[in-house]
């Protein structure tokens, strides 16, 4: 019986290891889900954007740091009233049929962009006041706005469609949105639906040369498959959960075990109240709420350490982050005291309440991460334990943007992806209250509101440093959710990669991220 | 025969388009749209998008229309086989759909084949002495195996036989070829062996307990023919158990796809009906409707053709003997 | 031939520990003392002194020792604790789910076996229309308008798992309708429900009731995955299943997380199991000797 059973894995065998022929210039990489379109602007997961990274340079790309650097524009220029910009093209830029990047791309681009029929929601938000975009000459494009905005550089981090290729169909259906034409260091080879995206290096490419020649992506769902790739040399890079990163900080050293990198993303998790609400009108008892969650210990103890403490509405990755604001401590019996002054207080079951209004809500639970079920558990216990009464929703994604869209829900759980100058109108003024904005909090100040309408067209660095700083003070201040932490992000990346870069946008959506990553078998660009 | 075949596609169609305009009614009902999920990107980034900019998204997939009108049309299109874009890729509906189902459907089908093929000799075994050893022993071992989560089941094997022994592929493509599809196979197989087994047992023991087998045994037949006959007797429950399990083949098992990183229709359904996307969740109804109804018409029919009590002369004989 | 009775008692008793084990979990497991001193200080403690939902960061993810005898979950509470008090909800929403299930496949089916023609016809409509909806369709549009809670988890479990049982019994009633001891009973004049209940469930129920004890697993999995939907027990409830779908995400690592959930889940299937063979062997022998 053991000799068949021995066979029977003889069989398996012959066909394993047998590889590609140059395993050396191959990088093999992890998507987590299966991108749903390449047309760079209708582009908006992960996925798609951690591909497009390598298919497609933007008009201006952002660097390591974060600031806007050229692209496929050599210049976007504005000007003195900042409502017409001025493109003026890089004189190389080729698409991957051999074709120019023309001026009239751009125009194609946003005209698409801008067409109702596109289904491009969150990048054409950044076009607020278009009036027209026309080509000047052959490398040169000119955009117009109606409105001046402090934001508006960050619009041109844009991508291109080719004119001719995406000519002639409805954009939202067109047949390239699956085969795009690059611009960029790849190009792509071949797809196998729902699980392998191939990408070649483009010839036609007008920058550096990337060193590996193929970039194979592999859609994997699951983690723990991912990880036991990663580690049998099947992918080369993941994103890690604490526990992985851990296993893997005990391997380190080992020869040809994958090395972990961690870094800052702008990004931060909160717990939202809605202000409206007669238990939340109150700051103290949102301050209280917060003084009862133990944020360093679940930093400490969720994160593994690798997280910091949120003070406000900028994560310590923006580059006008306010050091000097003291996250609210964990002290209990300090919030105590706040809900006592704010007029709740203890009946004789335990439970606060004022007059007859118990401090008692639901807590909806969107599907996010683990870890923020466990923060969200960890809060109602301690709640409890002050007289507070929290019980937790669970709700199906769709169902939870909905009601968070309607201003329903009581409170929440969530977490902030920013953009690099991210517009803190959108969420904290007091105009953008559901169903219109993304200020689901409620959340209203007159200060806070005059600030951010002055940010709109502040185009002094230094002046918009200042201005955020006192946004960033007062909400602070008034709490009007619990910002809880800011986790590093960590990365299992193979031993064999080297120029592995990071940014506060991750590894990829920077210039030039993933494209500047060399096997080590591979010895500097080729040109 | 005529009537019967009439009275069989008329309630075919009537299941179709009852579970179809069911699914059509609680997704529309639902909270929470494609337009502003599209909105959000996916995820949790802070960009504000117009109601206007909604409104015109809305109105591109006629998502502004009423229920009924929608429903009516997305009924007359399907009849000329159109099923529409997804909503979610802009993609045809049928393309998804076409890419999502053989992956399934081969897992599902070879899985529940495996599963008979260990399953029903070893239910038969079992049945021929109940509460024998090895009654008692494949049942502990097929409770246990029904216990064990398949997510579990399959990362296990995952982890040793592609992991750790290197024996299969981490992942399944068109590189890897059919070893890339055993593990999942046998983990779906697994989770259903204990069911076809303890089922096979339950009523071939009945058939065998039945007064028809004491008559038989009395007739002088063997134990090989005692128990064809019983498995004979047991057509019917067999026939209709096969109804209740073959659907799956096209619904399939999404924890498993996603343990073994495999695109299947378990996988899309779920992100369709999470995405609220209606043309691909409708697409996945109608095939898993068109498999049910045929499912129940070949059980009907195999009941009917292969139950011998169903053909007249053999019952009073059988029932004679037993009085 | 008492042998059979014995086995059925016996399964009973082995079925009957985890209802029992449901009612003593706030007695068994809790950290309130079961015996305290004048001063408030511990005379006697409960067996686990752990309340289900406390919290203990910094003993998060211990393996089973000496404190915690099957260690501790991402949090830091007592996974023996949790599994205990998780019984009551388990087995509660799986019992009655199950039941359900097969109360309501019993009674179409036979309805459609023993009616036949329109009725019948009626029912598999009906049934199929059930069979081919997808369940999660089912829970997103429900969980719009229900209150999370147990109750309407067994209600949503029963609601989408009847159609096996009533496609196994309408199958057991047809053939049994036409057979020569049916008729033979409806011509000494037995009333309907006579010949339904002493006559065709008996033989038409077995295929059904073989199935029962899978049902039943599968509700209590599938109650935790109507939780995370917004139906079901919300959280910080310790039900089985959403031990175990919590745990997926620990795995291979915290593997004490899975056990005990698992374990218990797999008894309440076992004896489960062995109840229902016990109970089909006894009505068995009993119709041998009959016969």
């Amino acid at each position: 019986m053991k000799k068949l059973a021995l066979l029977v894995l003889a069989l398996f065998l012959p066909a394993c290891g047998v590889r590609g022929k140059s395993q050396e210039s191959v990088v093999r990489r992890r998507l987590e889900g299966e991108p749903k379109t390449l047309n760079p602007i209708l582009a908006t997961m992960d996925p798609e954007q951690i591909v497009l990274a390598l298919l497609e340079r933007n008009l201006l790309d952002y660097d390591e740091k974060l600031n806007l650097v050229p692209g496929l524009a050599e210049e976007v220029s504005d000007s003195p009233d900042h409502l017409t910009y001025t493109i003026r093209l890089h004189k190389d830029a080729r698409w991957e049929d051999g074709t120019t990047v023309t001026s009239r791309d751009v125009v194609f681009t946003l005209t698409a962009l801008l067409d109702p029929k596109t289904p491009a929601l969150t990048r054409r938000a950044l076009f607020d006041g278009f009036v027209k975009a026309e080509a000047v000459d052959a490398r040169t494009a000119r955009v117009v706005f109606s409105t001046a905005a402090a934001g508006r550089r960050d619009a041109f981090n844009l991508p291109l469609l080719s004119a001719a290729a995406w000519a002639g169909a409805d954009v939202a259906t067109h047949p390239r949105n699956r085969n795009p034409l690059a611009n960029g260091p790849y190009r792509l080879g071949s797809w196998e639906a729902g699980r392998t995206l191939t990408l070649v290096r483009n010839t036609q490419y007008f920058g550096e040369k990337p060193a590996p020649e193929q970039v194979i992506f592999r859609v994997v769902p699951e983690t723990a498959p991912a990880f036991a790739a990663l580690q049998a040399g099947d992918l080369d890079e993941m994103r890690l959960i604490y526990a992985q990163k851990k296993e893997l900080d005990a391997k380190a050293g080992m020869a040809g075990a994958p090395r972990v990198v961690t870094f800052d993303e702008l990004a931060y998790s909160y717990l939202g109240w809605n202000n409206r609400l007669p238990v939340f009108a109150d700051r103290r008892v949102r301050r209280a709420l917060t003084m009862l969650v133990d944020r360093e210990s679940i930093g400490r103890n969720l994160y593994g350490g690798l997280a910091k403490l949120a003070n406000g509405p900028l994560p310590p990755a923006h580059w006008a982050w306010d050091a000097s604001l003291t996250p609210w401590p964990y002290d209990p019996k300090a919030a105590e005291v706040l809900l006592d002054e704010a007029g709740f207080r203890k009946g004789p079951d335990g439970m606060r309440r004022k007059g007859n209004l118990r401090l008692a809500f639901t807590l909806s639970l969107g599907m996010g991460s683990d870890v923020q079920r466990q923060i969200v558990e960890l809060a109602q216990q301690s709640f409890r334990k002050a007289g507070i009464e929290m019980a937790i929703q669970p709700l199906e994604w769709a169902a939870f943007a909905a009601k968070m869209d309607a201003g329903e829900l009581e409170a929440w759980a969530a977490a902030l992806n920013l953009d690099p100058n991210p517009d803190l109108a959108v969420s904290w003024h007091s105009a953008q209250v559901p169903p219109v904005g993304l200020n689901a909090a409620f959340y209203r100040n007159h200060e806070v509101d005059v600030l951010l309408e002055r940010l709109k067209t502040t185009f002094d660095r230094e002046e918009t440093r200042a201005l955020l700083a006192r946004v960033q003070l007062l909400i602070h201040d008034d709490e009007p959710v619990t910002f809880l932490n800011i986790p590093l992000t960590k990365w299992g990346v193979s031993s064999r990669l080297t120029n592995v870069r990071t940014s506060p946008y991750g590894l990829f959506l920077f210039w030039p991220g993933a494209a500047g990553w060399r096997t080590s078998t591979t010895t500097g660009p080729i040109s | 025969m005529l009537r019967f075949a009439l009275r069989r596609v008329a309630s075919a169609v009537l299941t179709l388009l009852g579970v179809l305009a069911l699914v059509f009614g609680l997704v529309t009902a639902a909270p929470g749209d494609a337009a502003a999920l599209a909105a959000r990107a996916g995820g949790n980034r802070a960009v504000a998008v117009s109601p206007e900019a909604l409104a015109a998204f809305r109105h591109l997939y006629g998502l502004d229309r009423p229920v009924a009108e929608r429903f009516l049309t997305w009924v007359w299109r399907a009849v000329r086989l159109d099923f529409g874009r997804s909503l979610v890729d802009g993609q045809p509906v049928t393309l998804r759909v076409a890419r999502a189902l053989p992956t399934t459907f081969a897992l599902n089908l070879a899985a529940l084949l495996l599963a008979c093929v260990i399953g029903v000799p070893l239910g038969v075994a079992a049945a021929r002495r109940p509460a024998g050893r090895l009654d008692r022993i494949s049942g502990f071992l097929c409770d246990a195996l029904f216990s064990t989560p398949s997510f579990v089941v399959g990362l296990v094997l995952l982890l040793v036989f592609s992991g750790w022994l290197r024996v299969t592929p981490l992942f399944a493509d068109a590189e890897t070829g059919l070893r890339g599809f055993l593990l999942p196979v046998v983990t779906l197989a697994l989770a259903s062996l204990a069911f076809v087994a303890r089922f096979v047992r339950v009523c071939v023991a009945t058939a065998l307990a039945d007064p028809a087998a004491l008559a038989g045994r009395a007739r002088g037949e063997g134990p090989s023919e005692e128990i064809r006959r019983a498995l004979r007797r047991s057509s019917a429950p067999f026939a209709a158990m096969g109804a209740a399990l073959v659907p799956s083949v096209v619904s399939g098992s999404i924890l498993v796809e996603r343990v073994f990183s495999l695109p299947g229709a378990g996988g899309l359904l779920a992100e369709a009906v999470f995405a609220r996307d209606l043309p691909t969740v409708l697409a996945l109804t109608l095939l898993s409707a068109v498999v049910v109804v045929a499912a129940s018409l070949a059980a009907d029919l195999v009941t009917a053709a292969l139950d011998p009590r169903t053909v007249r002369e053999d019952v009073p004989a059988a029932g004679g003997v037993a009085a | 031939m008492t042998a059979p009775r014995a086995a059925l008692s016996r399964a009973a008793l082995a079925f009957a520990l985890f209802p029992l084990l449901a009612l003593l979990a706030p007695l068994v497991a809790r950290e309130k003392p079961w015996v305290s001193g004048r001063l408030g200080e511990t005379v006697l403690s409960a067996p686990v002194p752990f309340d289900p939902d406390a919290v203990d960061l910094d003993r998060r993810l211990a393996p089973p020792g000496r404190r915690h005898l099957f260690g501790t979950d991402e949090l830091g509470r007592d996974v023996l604790s949790r599994a205990l008090h998780g019984a009551r909800l388990s087995v509660a929403a799986g019992l009655l789910a199950s039941a359900l299930a097969l109360g309501l496949g019993a009674a179409l089916g036979t309805l459609a076996g023993w009616a036949g023609g329109r009725t019948d016809r009626a029912v598999l409509l009906f049934l199929q229309i059930v069979q081919a909806l997808p369940a999660l369709v089912l829970v997103i549009a429900g969980a719009a308008f229900l209150k999370p809670s147990f109750l309407v988890a067994a209600l949503l479990i029963a609601l989408t798992g009847w159609t096996d049982s009533a496609r196994l019994v309408r199958a057991g009633t047809q053939r049994l309708r036409n057979e020569a001891f049916v008729d033979a009973a409806r011509a000494s004049g037995a009333s309907t429900a006579r010949l339904l209940f002493v006559h065709v469930l008996p033989h038409a129920l077995p295929p059904a009731l073989a199935t029962l004890p899978y049902v039943l697993g599968s509700a209590v999995l599938t109650e935790a995955g109507l939780s995370f939907l917004g139906l079901g027990t919300p959280p910080p409830a310790a039900s089985w299943g959403r031990a175990l779908a919590e745990a997926r995400g620990l795995l291979p690592g915290a593997w004490w997380c899975v056990l005990p959930p698992a374990v218990a889940l797999f008894f309440l299937v076992w004896t489960a199991r062995r109840l229902g063979d016990a109970f089909l062997g006894r009505r068995g022998d009993v119709q041998s000797r009959l016969a």
